[in-house]
């Protein structure tokens, strides 16, 4: 995927991985969808970058006699995920027009060539 | 590659962050390639799977504002010391010319910030004019009827009154003005902050514009005394004017009579205080 449109998806896939419940680092990472291609560098400033806004809250809890550090969505964070949501349809009408434009542009070489 | 070998390339490469910046990164790293041994990985394969230390502590400090980054990578180990060393000393060198572009940057900054202000200010002066044509114009009623002049005192009542209404209708239109400028202030604030430190963009505050915009019930009684306001000024004036049958020349003669009277009570209040003073002064 295009890096700049996978930059919009990622604070939103995060967030939709600690939504039901909360969650650690490396099972984000096998949660969201792989096209992202997250790993632990780009991981690192989205999990920061949303605690910092609020949008999520740490705790560290002990796992296997080591620190595990768990994330869980904030009321601010589910705000922003259904902000997320309710754009659907814009970004489904910018996909329509590039489709039919695509088309359109098809259709007429074709019909140039005939 | 052990975890040992990572961590210590990742602590040497964001030796410019916190302490505790660095080892809240490393702990990251270290959960997350623990994480992987426990699902079945070496140590070598663990490590393997994480993006070079020199990449992951890039990404890190990129999260950084512009001017901070640029300082956390001339201070990382990564650069040789004797580079920093010389980055140092041509800044010294170079410091007559960049101490004064950040004055003039500095000069113009605060320039904008008074510009801004002083609308502000000067929006809120008009309307506080306006508004206060009122009191003007009944202290123009007071000393016309004592120079036993009706038709100037109704028409500078009628000026005022008239003044006022404007003001009222002017309160909301300042609101709007002070509302617009305060968010300009605040994006140039942010504008200015935004190379040294992260600012959240504030949500897109479209509620308060549409409250002071859209015609609440306290709006609509201001706007109602406004109208009031403006009527009476208008009807006051009217009558003022009717007095000396709607002629101008009656009634400038009529409003220099009255300016004389008034001028002369007035100088005859200040005699009357100076004889008295005097008289306070003989008395003694």
């Amino acid at each position: 995927m295009d890096p700049q449109m996978k930059r919009g998806f990622l604070d939103a896939c995060v967030l939709a991985a600690v939504r039901e419940q909360e969650s650690y680092g490396y099972q984000i990472i096998r949660d969201v969808p792989a096209s992202l291609g997250l790993t632990e560098s780009t991981l690192y400033p989205v999990l920061k970058r949303l605690e910092a806004a609020g949008r999520i809250v740490a705790r560290s809890a002990e796992h296997n006699g080591r620190l595990r550090k768990y994330y869980h969505i904030t009321d601010e964070g589910l705000a922003q995920l259904s902000l997320f949501i309710a754009e659907r349809d814009e970004v489904r009408a910018i996909y329509d027009y590039i489709e039919r434009a695509a088309q359109a542009g098809d259709a007429s070489v074709e019909g140039g060539q005939l | 590659m052990t975890r040992q070998a990572y961590f210590d390339e990742l602590r040497a490469r964001l030796s410019a962050l916190s302490p505790d910046e660095v080892e809240r990164a490393v702990s990251f790293y270290e959960e997350a390639i623990e994480d992987r041994i426990e699902a079945g990985l070496s140590e070598e394969e663990a490590v393997a799977e994480m993006e070079p230390a020199a990449e992951a502590a890039e990404r890190i400090l990129s999260e950084l504002p512009s001017i901070p980054h640029a300082f956390a990578q001339a201070r990382s180990k990564s650069m040789p010391t004797s580079w920093f060393v010389l980055g140092i000393v041509l800044l010294v060198l170079g410091s007559p010319l960049w101490v004064s572009l950040l004055v003039a940057v500095l000069a113009v900054v605060a320039a904008c910030f008074i510009t801004l202000f002083s609308l502000l200010v000067g929006v809120w002066a008009l309307v506080a004019s306006f508004l206060l044509g009122v009191v003007f114009g009944g202290l123009g009623l007071f000393f016309a009827v004592g120079a036993d002049s009706l038709p100037v005192g109704l028409v500078s009542l009628g000026i005022g009154l008239a003044m006022s209404g404007i003001g009222l209708f002017g309160l909301r239109l300042a609101l709007i003005c002070s509302h617009g400028l305060l968010r300009l202030t605040a994006r140039v604030a942010r504008w200015v902050v935004s190379p040294f430190a992260h600012v959240n963009e504030p949500e897109p505050a479209t509620q308060p514009v549409q409250a002071i915009a859209g015609m609440g019930p306290m709006w609509r009684t201001v706007n109602v005394v406004a109208a009031a306001l403006l009527v009476a000024g208008l009807v006051s004036g009217v009558v003022g004017y009717g007095l000396t049958g709607f002629s101008p020349a009656r009634f400038v003669q009529a409003n220099a009579q009255a300016s004389e009277r008034i001028g002369k009570e007035l100088l005859g209040t200040w005699g009357e205080i100076e004889t008295s003073a005097e008289v306070q002064i003989v008395d003694d």
